[in-house]
């Protein structure tokens, strides 16, 4: 495989998480975009002359060095170490936090169109349950439920992905 | 458990005492529902940490990145230059030789586009006046100014900020319209057929290329707008026409759909209404950095409309 073909998979199996991933330090998406995408100009550039076996770690150890060079220039007084651990859920590792979140993403997408609406609006676009309740004209119980319904859809799709499929990252054996 | 949600709001600390009670009984009845209980929280913090990639463009943003890793190959770039370089000496040599004339010495030219939605790109020229870019914006500009003029060629949008120099005017070209001014500070939006000029400190003289006759001079919170031929003044709030720049808006009975046109420049999304009449509905609010989220919200709110964003499209339609 061509190094751009390589990159360009690299691309799309990992770019959501290491929006995440940047996230964790950086409050601000579009700073943490812009980061990750010179990780990946960067990466293209120097595409010729380097051999990289290990892309996933070789992008989050970047992003990771873009963050820390960004604070360094930035805000000398707050050092790295301050990652944001509010953010952490269940996991100790921030790199597997975001691929997680990335993945629970990509399984929100497959729920029923009705409950996803739902989720939606009070997960992404924080509103409450009974702005929820207002703007689609149903009753408050009813977004209750549907919340309940996505839950319940999205555990039982983690629990079949980790069945089915052995590869996948060691984390949800650690969950799931 | 059969109602998720309740261990969610027991999670969040929401629940009455005799709720309270229950889950906890069921969480103490077996390992195995405390695990339940944790998958549950987990999913629903991962849920709204991932909200980020609700907005995300993969095809955009990897055609960014490329653009972007493409537009630096240094090699060619290094070779033509080379290459200019050494015709540009003959010409001259030649030139010196032949005309013994100072004008021969064009100001050599740099480009400069800028493909970073997210940001804007400032500028500053070789007299000190600064030229912010906006998103796909692109300049023309001489590394130093000639003696008699400063000119400079603009395509997009751009805010100007120009130092007072009477003796050197200053010229924008854009490719319909020539601006013209001395010192102040002006926004630009230009495209191939179309041209708007909007003031906001000192003097503006906006004149068609095609006809240098025809022409509008404009004072602050005036605006010019060019159109094929056609060039008018209006009375504006300059402020709004540089809100891509500052993030300052202050709308007073402006109709949504300017409301939107003024907001495009600077979250670059494009939009549709679903319902004519919506475009004269009226919004009164003051912004000042808010991101798209929270005034998307309070339009809703104040206008009663419904907007929804989905992969950069916003679409406006009744709230019913």
């Amino acid at each position: 495989m061509s190094n751009f073909s390589a990159i360009s998979n690299a691309f799309k199996d990992h770019y959501p998480s290491l929006i995440l991933y940047a996230l964790k330090w950086m409050k601000n998406e579009d700073l943490a975009k812009d980061l990750v995408q010179a990780v990946f100009v960067n990466l293209l550039e120097k595409s010729e002359n380097k051999r990289i076996l290990d892309y996933r770690t070789y992008l989050f150890k970047s992003v990771r060095n873009e963050c820390i060079q960004y604070f360094r220039k930035n805000s000398p007084q707050n050092s790295i170490e301050e990652l944001d651990q509010s953010v952490l859920g269940y996991f100790n590792d921030p790199i597997e936090q975001a691929e997680f979140e990335a993945y629970v993403f990509s399984l929100i997408d497959k729920l029923p169109p009705a409950t996803k609406n739902i989720f939606k609006l009070n997960r992404f676009e924080g509103l409450s349950n009974q702005q929820i309740a207002d703007q689609l004209k149903i009753s408050k119980r009813t977004v209750e439920l549907q919340i309940s319904n996505a839950l319940k859809h999205l555990r039982q799709e983690l629990i079949k992905s980790r069945d089915k499929n052995h590869n996948f990252s060691q984390f949800l054996y650690l969950l799931f | 458990m059969d109602n998720q949600y309740r261990l969610i709001k027991y999670h969040q600390k929401k629940l009455n005492e005799s709720e309270n009670r229950e889950v906890e009984k069921w969480l103490a009845e077996s390992e195995s529902n405390e695990k339940e209980y944790e998958q549950y929280v987990s999913l629903w913090l991962a849920a709204k940490q991932s909200k980020v990639l609700h907005n995300l463009n993969m095809d955009h943003d990897w055609n960014l990145i490329l653009r972007i890793a493409n537009g630096k190959p240094k090699l060619l770039n290094k070779a033509i230059t080379y290459a200019l370089r050494i015709a540009a000496i003959l010409v001259i040599a030649f030139g010196v030789y032949w005309f013994s004339d100072y004008t021969i010495f064009k100001p050599e030219y740099q480009y400069v586009k800028n493909e970073w939605k997210n940001k804007v790109k400032t500028i500053t020229l070789d007299d000190g006046s600064t030229v912010s870019l906006n998103y796909m914006a692109s300049l023309h500009y001489p590394k130093h100014f000639s003696r008699k003029e400063r000119k400079i060629k603009l395509q997009g949008n751009a805010f100007f900020n120009v130092a007072r120099n009477e003796a050197k005017p200053f010229r924008v070209e854009t490719p319909i319209s020539m601006v013209q001014v001395l010192g102040t500070s002006f926004d630009v939006d230009a495209s191939v057929n179309k041209s708007m000029v909007t003031v906001t400190s000192g003097k503006v003289k906006v004149s068609n290329k095609a006809d240098q006759n025809s022409f509008v001079e404009l004072l602050p919170n005036e605006q010019a707008i060019q159109n094929g031929n056609s060039l008018q003044k209006n009375t504006v709030s300059a402020q709004n026409f540089i809100g891509w720049k500052t993030g300052k808006y202050l709308f007073k009975n402006e109709s949504l759909l300017q409301v939107m046109t003024l907001l495009e420049r600077r979250f670059h999304f494009s939009f549709h209404f679903a319902d004519r009449e919506l475009k004269l509905r009226e919004l009164t609010a003051e912004f000042n950095g808010e991101n798209l989220n929270d005034i998307i919200e309070i339009i809703q709110l104040s206008c009663q409309v419904r907007i929804n964003l989905e992969s950069n499209n916003l679409t406006i339609s009744k709230n019913e």
